[in-house]
């Protein structure tokens, strides 16, 4: 009787997270006609034929893409940095945990009054480039705590085969790490694919990314639902997709990289 | 190795910390300037303001509504949010400790909500809330009850933006707190039960105080990312109607963005900013008093 009420709660639960979602599925599915409503695929097909969506996703996956990339690379370093080279950046650390909770509008109006002087609104990289605000801390703070857990042994043994400590970094820490660190890059990447603020404000037709594209679907009679939550479904398929194929390290890094 | 090396460590460290000189260093300091012109870009009016902003947004009586929306609406987002995730976790974590059928599965189900876009969040909301097809309306309908103005309406619309928000972050709540849980020490609870403690003197008396370090963290992350949500304000209310859903970050951003006067706006998103950073500095401080007990056990 109250593992039966126990598992109401839970599935019922489950059910109420899964109705916005579910019910923007359905949504994309209605096909208004002449006929009355049908399901069909017609607002899928509507948005495919759009340039501006295809376009859209590509500036996003670029955008998320080189913050990423930018974000671990810089990131490993930093981390490597601060782990092998004595105690004395705590400080630091927490200072940088602090840099990424910064409030994007803080930022924004100062990168748009100044790539509006520089001809960077618009752009690919400028937008990337601010991505790092967020990104770029949070990967320093993440891969930190993983190489932390690397015992220093095993760099001495390398060091006494004669290696630099750069090439220690590269051919001894990150393969170690690469798990953890593949984790923290799918995390970058998502926060990067979600953001909207920062696209909203700096992207406007060559970079323009998929969410505030979003934004022109709302003409003034009311937003175009079936085709927002078309784009939508595929748009975040990606993260979805990304997360599932991370979930074993993301529930093991969990606890170790984000509380710690 | 071990001892201290600065200069290694700098090299390692160089391009990181240009980058972030640059690309936050920089834009504080801009926007702290621009906050002290009166700067308006659709006009092209750029004038010494010294720190004008700051008296007339201070001594607007609109601020005072805008600082009483942001405080109802944070506080009783993330209230909402810490009692539903913990009940959850509670739940889940029976479920899970004796090994039930489905739990890990639905565990994760139930987090779907924090990976979708804040952005395509609230245009679900939006549609659910709109007033003739929308879901909640339809289903009100069904029951032969009248429809409901979810957003229409300047008594209601911020209590349904607090829906929005709860519908999809307590499962990040649910998730905190259920990874604290599943780590506590279990011999102690044993202990506790084997001397007759009941489930309620258990949970207040030897959880509760254990979990706290956990709980705040999981309070100061949220508070903070509520008061930096905007997504749902550009798009279900736009700070309406009227001025009822106009929260601090939403008008700092229109008055920049909207009525192009960057300079208040400015003034606004720093003060944005320094309410998030006394909340950071809170929560640097829970987290190091974490690390402390973390050490001890």
């Amino acid at each position: 009787m109250k593992l039966r009420l126990l598992y109401v709660i839970a599935i019922g639960s489950c059910a109420v997270a899964l109705v916005p979602p579910l019910w923007a599925l359905y949504v994309s599915l209605v096909v208004h006609s002449l006929s009355g409503v049908t399901l069909g695929f017609g607002n899928y097909a509507q948005v495919f034929s759009q340039q501006a969506f295809w376009s859209s996703l590509w500036h996003s996956f670029a955008t998320a893409m080189s913050a990423t990339v930018i974000s671990v690379l810089f990131g490993s370093m930093a981390a490597y940095g601060m782990t092998r080279f004595g105690r004395g950046f705590r400080r630091l650390a927490l200072l940088i945990l602090a840099i990424r909770m910064i409030p994007s509008i803080v930022l924004v109006i100062p990168f748009y009054l100044l790539f509006r002087n520089l001809g960077l609104l618009d752009t690919i990289s400028g937008l990337a480039v601010i991505y790092l605000t967020f990104s770029l801390p949070f990967a320093i703070w993440m891969i930190r705590s993983f190489f932390a857990a690397i015992p220093l042994d095993i760099d001495e043994a390398a060091r006494i085969d004669g290696a630099s400590s750069w090439a220690v970094l590269w051919k001894v820490i990150m393969p170690i790490a690469a798990p953890a660190i593949l984790t923290t890059a799918v995390l970058i990447f998502c926060f990067c694919w979600n953001e909207f603020l920062f696209a909203l404000v700096l992207t406007d037709q060559n970079a323009l990314t998929f969410l505030p594209l979003l934004m022109r679907f709302v003409p003034p009679q009311g937003p175009l639902y079936g085709q927002i939550f078309a784009g939508s479904t595929i748009y975040f398929a990606v993260p979805i997709i990304a997360i599932a194929l991370i979930r074993k390290q993301l529930e093991g890094s969990f606890t170790a990289g984000s509380v710690k | 190795m071990l001892k201290s090396n600065r200069l290694g460590a700098y090299t390692f460290l160089a391009p990181s910390l240009l980058c972030l000189v640059l690309i936050i260093g920089y834009p504080l300091v801009s926007a702290i300037s621009a906050s002290l012109y009166r700067w308006n870009l659709m006009s092209g009016l750029h004038r010494w303001h010294g720190i004008g902003n700051y008296i007339s947004i201070l001594t607007d009586p609109a601020t005072g509504q805008v600082a009483v929306i942001t405080i109802i609406y944070t506080l009783m987002a993330v209230a909402l949010e810490l009692i539903l995730g913990f009940g959850l976790a509670l739940l889940f974590r029976h479920g899970l400790a004796q090994k039930l059928n489905g739990f890990p599965l639905m565990r994760a189900v139930l987090c779907l909500p924090v990976v979708i876009a804040p952005l395509i969040w609230a245009f679900y909301f939006r549609s659910i809330y709109s007033p003739q097809f929308g879901l909640f309306n339809i289903v009100l309908g069904w029951l032969g009850l009248n429809a409901v103005p979810w957003v229409n309406s300047p008594a209601l619309a911020l209590y349904s933006l607090v829906i929005a928000d709860v519908w999809q972050w307590t499962p990040f709540m649910f998730a905190v707190i259920l990874a604290g849980l599943l780590t506590l020490p279990r011999d102690v609870t044993e202990a506790a039960r084997v001397d007759g403690a009941s489930f309620g003197q258990i949970l207040w008396r030897i959880e509760l105080p254990l979990l706290q370090p956990v709980l705040l963290v999981a309070i100061l992350l949220r508070l903070i990312d509520a008061l930096k949500n905007i997504d749902l304000f550009i798009v279900i209310t736009q700070g309406g109607p009227g001025t009822s859903t106009e929260i601090l970050n939403f008008y700092a951003f229109s008055t920049s963005f909207q009525q192009f006067q960057v300079g208040r706006g400015a003034a606004l998103a720093l003060i944005v900013f320094v309410v998030i950073m006394v909340l950071v500095m809170l929560l640097l401080a829970a987290m190091r008093r974490f690390d402390n007990e973390e050490k001890q056990a």
